[in-house]
Parts: structure tokens; sequence; C-alpha cells
């Protein structure tokens, strides 16, 4: 059984589509990238898959449950770490923690061991506000595994951080793979994607343009063994971009 | 019985965050302290609270005494002013905002001839019905130097409780109940949404295992902790009033409600602190000015039915009947119908933004 099944999902804005009859799917503890310039539909497609936002049409089953009709069912199997740092700024990483382990009926060892799962342990007590960028993205990841979800949907997770804090973050990224858990990824970075996941989706205007693994993109549009992914991606999205420029 | 318990667990971990958080929030505290520091000065300053103060007195005379009571200033500088009543009914009337009803009785001026001491009976308001001893003993003083001869005021059970429609204290009471429960409101309560869309946190919530059912609940019981510490300590303060405590209750209960929905529902649709500064003053003003001006008999018919049915009007009337007597049951059911219904519409309204967020 897939883990993530999308058929023709469709969300339209003001009549705009900002996704349009997407079809994938994802396999049980795989890493899945889901790559596109801005405004393609990346986050719209996560909103949609996390029960924050309804389709205008299609369908989708995350962990065996509709998206639409067992939202609630849905939400345990579940975490996301979303494209903003949504944390209570005044309270402590811990606090926050113990706010949605108290939700999720979670005991506090579970806590403790992912502020150590992040390496937040000795800082579990500072206020978030205090918290470096990179931190509060530790503390989002940390709470996105707080209840051991099935799918972790990770939107744009090292945007905006310096290269050394990125690195730990893919690093722990690559470790939860190697848990089983299923990661839906979306990033701006190429390389990122090509090293994490086992298969991308291009995403252009709302739709996906090519999925496949990064090595047979590359094989299939390379044009030589330099070829990167970002070359393909800027090959198949790009295109489409100038064209609109075009029309213009 | 599980979903149940299931919703006020969820809403208790939301509430008491969202309560712990106010008091780690130097503007939420300092709006609090500011509420705190309005409700007790208005109970010191204003008229509401029954001051040592130039004492107002209505006669009615059953004999019809050669006596005709001018204002008097007595030695310790408190002046007494007297306004004739034609009967006891008369005199509890025009008592609305006096301070004492005095009958004199038909030998009143034989026993003031014989030298014998005439006996009053004193009547007062509600309000001061634990000061009887003193107030019979203060105004038994009063009158015997006004007499120039001793004077026996009794006012024993001669305690009078207003009238639903009379004019009085329990008015600017009734007014500055609602003035502080809505006051709090619109200060402390559309924060509680609006903090939670501003920094997404609410997107963090609606994919946890919280309904938007629960979230609407969770942020209702902290907006409660405001009413609570804000409109129960001006409850408190004014507790002297309440002539039915069976009734203030529920009333209360329902300013709560309809303040926590109202603050809910301006929180949930409004944007930024910007669009809040602006609906505020249009918020307060109508929410604040029906029950200011609803019972007035200069105002026009039609505008003065339009206030009538005002939810705050409604709650304003119920609180007035938990200050005097004489309220009907259809009257009370009217505006209780008025209220509830009111509070329902707007929670439906604040479930309803939330279920569509971002939808």
């Amino acid at each position: 059984m897939k883990t993530i099944e999308v058929t023709n999902l469709t969300r339209n804005y003001d009549g705009v589509k900002a996704v349009d009859g997407i079809c994938f799917s994802v396999d049980p503890g795989e890493i899945f990238g889901f790559l596109g310039p801005n405004g393609a539909g990346k986050t719209t497609t996560i909103r949609m898959l996390t029960g924050q936002l309804l389709p205008t049409s299609g369908t989708a089953k995350v962990a065996g449950y509709d998206i639409v009709t067992e939202r609630q069912k849905l939400k345990p199997k579940i975490g996301v770490v979303f494209d903003s740092q949504n944390l209570y700024a005044r309270m402590s990483a811990r606090e926050n923690l113990n706010f949605y382990a108290r939700l999720y009926r979670i005991s506090k060892t579970r806590v403790n061991e992912v502020l150590t799962q992040v390496g937040l342990s000795e800082r579990a007590t500072d206020k978030v506000m205090k918290y470096s960028n990179g931190m509060k993205q530790r503390l989002l990841i940390a709470r996105a595994l707080l209840h051991e979800p099935e799918v972790l949907f990770m939107d744009e997770p090292t945007r905006g951080l310096d290269a050394h804090i990125a690195r730990d973050i893919r690093g722990i990224i690559a470790n939860l793979a190697k848990t089983g858990m299923t990661v839906f990824l979306t990033t701006h970075y190429m390389e990122e994607a090509d090293q994490l996941s086992q298969r991308v989706a291009f995403l252009d205007q709302g739709r996906i343009v090519a999925l496949d693994t990064p090595a047979h993109l590359k094989a299939v549009h390379g044009k030589d063994e330099k070829t990167t992914l970002e070359d393909i991606f800027i090959q198949l999205t790009g295109s489409e971009l100038r064209k609109g420029s075009e029309e213009l | 019985m599980k979903a149940l318990f299931d919703n006020l667990h969820n809403a208790w971990i939301i509430g008491s965050k969202d309560i712990l958080d106010a008091l780690k929030n130097k503007s939420s505290l300092s709006n609090i302290i500011i509420m705190i520091l309005m409700v007790v000065f208005f109970y010191w300053l204003s008229d509401v609270r029954p001051f040592d103060k130039n004492v107002s007195v209505v006669v009615y005379d059953e004999g019809k005494t050669v006596l005709t009571f001018e204002t008097v200033k007595l030695a310790n500088g408190v002046e007494y002013s007297f306004r004739p009543a034609s009967s006891l009914t008369d005199m509890e009337q025009k008592m609305a905002n006096q301070n004492l009803g005095i009958v004199l009785p038909a030998d009143f001026d034989q026993a003031l001839a014989s030298g014998d001491t005439p006996i009053v009976s004193g009547y007062i308001f509600w309000v001061e019905r634990n000061k009887v001893t003193a107030l019979e003993a203060k105004y038994s003083q009063a009158f015997s130097e006004i007499l120039n001869q001793p004077v026996q005021m009794n006012i024993g059970e001669n305690i009078i409780i207003p009238q639903e429609n009379a004019d009085g204290s329990q008015t600017n009471v009734t007014y500055l109940m609602v003035y502080f429960v809505f006051s709090t409101a619109l200060s402390l309560i559309p924060h509680l949404m609006l903090e939670e869309k501003q920094t997404k946190t609410l997107d963090a919530l609606m994919t946890s295992p919280v309904s938007p059912g629960q979230i609407v609940l969770g942020k209702a019981l902290a907006g409660f902790f405001y009413i609570l510490v804000i409109g129960g300590l001006a409850l408190a303060l004014f507790s002297y009033y309440i002539v039915n405590w069976a009734l203030v209750l529920p009333v209360f209960l329902g300013y709560a409600l309809l303040a926590i929905g109202v603050g809910l529902l301006v929180g949930s649709w409004i944007k930024s602190m910007k669009q809040l500064g602006v609906w505020m003053l249009v918020l307060m003003l109508s929410l604040m000015i029906p029950p200011l001006f609803y019972m007035s008999p200069n105002l026009k018919a039609g505008i003065r039915l339009v206030f009538t049915w005002a939810p705050t009007s409604a709650l304003a009337s119920l609180f007035r009947y938990s200050c005097t007597t004489g309220a009907t049951l259809p009257q009370i059911l009217t505006n209780l119908a008025v209220a509830t219904v009111s509070i329902v519409i707007i929670f439906g309204l604040v479930f309803w933004k939330v279920l569509r967020f971002d939808r």
C-alpha cells in the first residue's frame, strides 16, 4: 500500500489553478522530493495533503486516510515542518513541546527524546524568542516528530539557514529515513533533493512536469555526466517560465 | 462521554496554555492590570459606592405636622435636604436616588410638644441593608440635632428593594458591568486568535489532533479567565446591589459568553493590530450605546426598539432585574432569549470562521 496516493488533485484560488490535476504516489519509508519554483504550488499541495486546505477537486489519501473525509483520523499520522517558524516565542522549547505532547497524549519522556534527537537538550528551557533560526528549525522538526508520525511533511526545512545548520538538518532528515518514516520534502535546493530523495517530482505552474529518481532524470534529460539535478530542473521548468514571460 | 472528555481535555490544554502565555506577555498583563485598576477606580470614585455624603431625605408626613423641613447643615458638616411625599408609595418611588425615607407618625406633633421622644420610621435601600443598626444611630442623632430634641429613628425591616423600572444607582452598576466586561473582551480576547494567526501557530494547531471546535472552546476558556478576573472583581465589589443571586450568576455567565464570543469573532476576522484599532471604537460604541440609552424616554420609539433588542441591552436588563424587584417572568425570558440567541449566533460565526481558516 502506498503511504501517499494523489489523484487529479486541484486547487483553485479565485479561478487561478494553484495546483492543477496532479497525480503521484509515495511509498512507505521513501523520501520524496517535491520541487518547484516559487508559486509552483508546493505549499498548497502540502496544505491539502495535511488537511489544512480543501482541494477544489481530486482525491488524496495519506497513511490510508482520505484528506477530506477522514481529516481527524489523518492528523495523528502526520507531522508537519512548516515553511514558517510557527512556535510560541514566549515559551521555552520544552514548554512548546510539552503543550503538543499533552494534545497528543504523549509522555514527557518522549519530549526529552526528541529534544536530544535534534540537539536542543541543553537549551530546552530557553525561551524560543532567544533562539537562532537554526535552533527554531530544529525545534520545528522536534515538534513534528513528537508523536512519531507515519509521514513527515517538510516544507522547505533548510530555507534561509546557513550552510552548517542546513547540513545538520539534512543529517536529521537522512536519519529519519533510516527509521522507516516517509518524508515528503519540498525544497528549492536541488543538491539537497538530489542527496536526500529517492524520487523527485518537478512542479511547475501547478503541474508535475517530471517525476522519477534523480539518477534516472539525469540519465534521460542530461547532456553529460556533469549534468546536475538543477540543470534538469531549469531545463524542465525554466522553459515553461520563459514561455510564461513571453506571453506576459 | 469520551468525546466530551476529549473536547474538554483539549480545550483545557489550549486554554491553560493561553492563560500562562498571557501572564508572560507584558502587553496582556498590563492590560489586565489597567482593567483591574479601572474597576477599583470606578468603585471608589463613582457614585455607585455609598459614600458618607450629603443626605437626601424623602418625607411622608402622616399627620400633616406643622414642621416644615428645610436644608439643614449639621455640626459635623453633613447637609440634610428634604423632599415631601404624598403617600408611602410615593415616598418609595421618590427615593430612587435618595438615601433615606422617613414617615412622620400622626402623633408626631403631640410627642414633640409633650417632650416625649418621638419615634420616626426610617426606610433605606437594599444596598444599605447591612448597616441598619449604624444608620438608626446615625439618623437618630442627626434628627435629634435637627429638631433640638431626642428623636428615635427605627428602620428595622424597612428595607426597600428598588423596582425594576426605577432609576437609581443600580442603573449605574448595570452599565458599569457592561462596560467592564466588554472593554475587557475587546482589549484582551481578540489577541488570543489574532496572535495564533499572525505567528501561524494556528496552522500547527490545525494539523494537531485538536478540532476547530476544541480550539474555539480553548480560546473561550482563556477568555473566560480574563472575564472572571475583571468582571468577577466588579461583581464582587458591587455585590451589595444584588437582590437575586439565582438570576445574577447565569446573567454574569451570559455577559461572559457574549463578550468572549465577540472578542473571538473580532480576533478571527481581523488580520492585524491596526485593523483591531480601527474596529475597536466602532464595536465599543455599538456594544455600549444601546444599554446606555435603551431606557431613555426621550429616545425615538424606533431607535429605542432597536436598542432594546441589542444583546448588551438584554443582558443589562437582566442584570437590572437581579438588582431590583418587580420584573415579570416574560420580561426575564424575553431578555434571556435575546441574549442566548445572540451568543449562539456569535459562537457559530467564530466556529465557522475557524473551520474556514485559509480555505
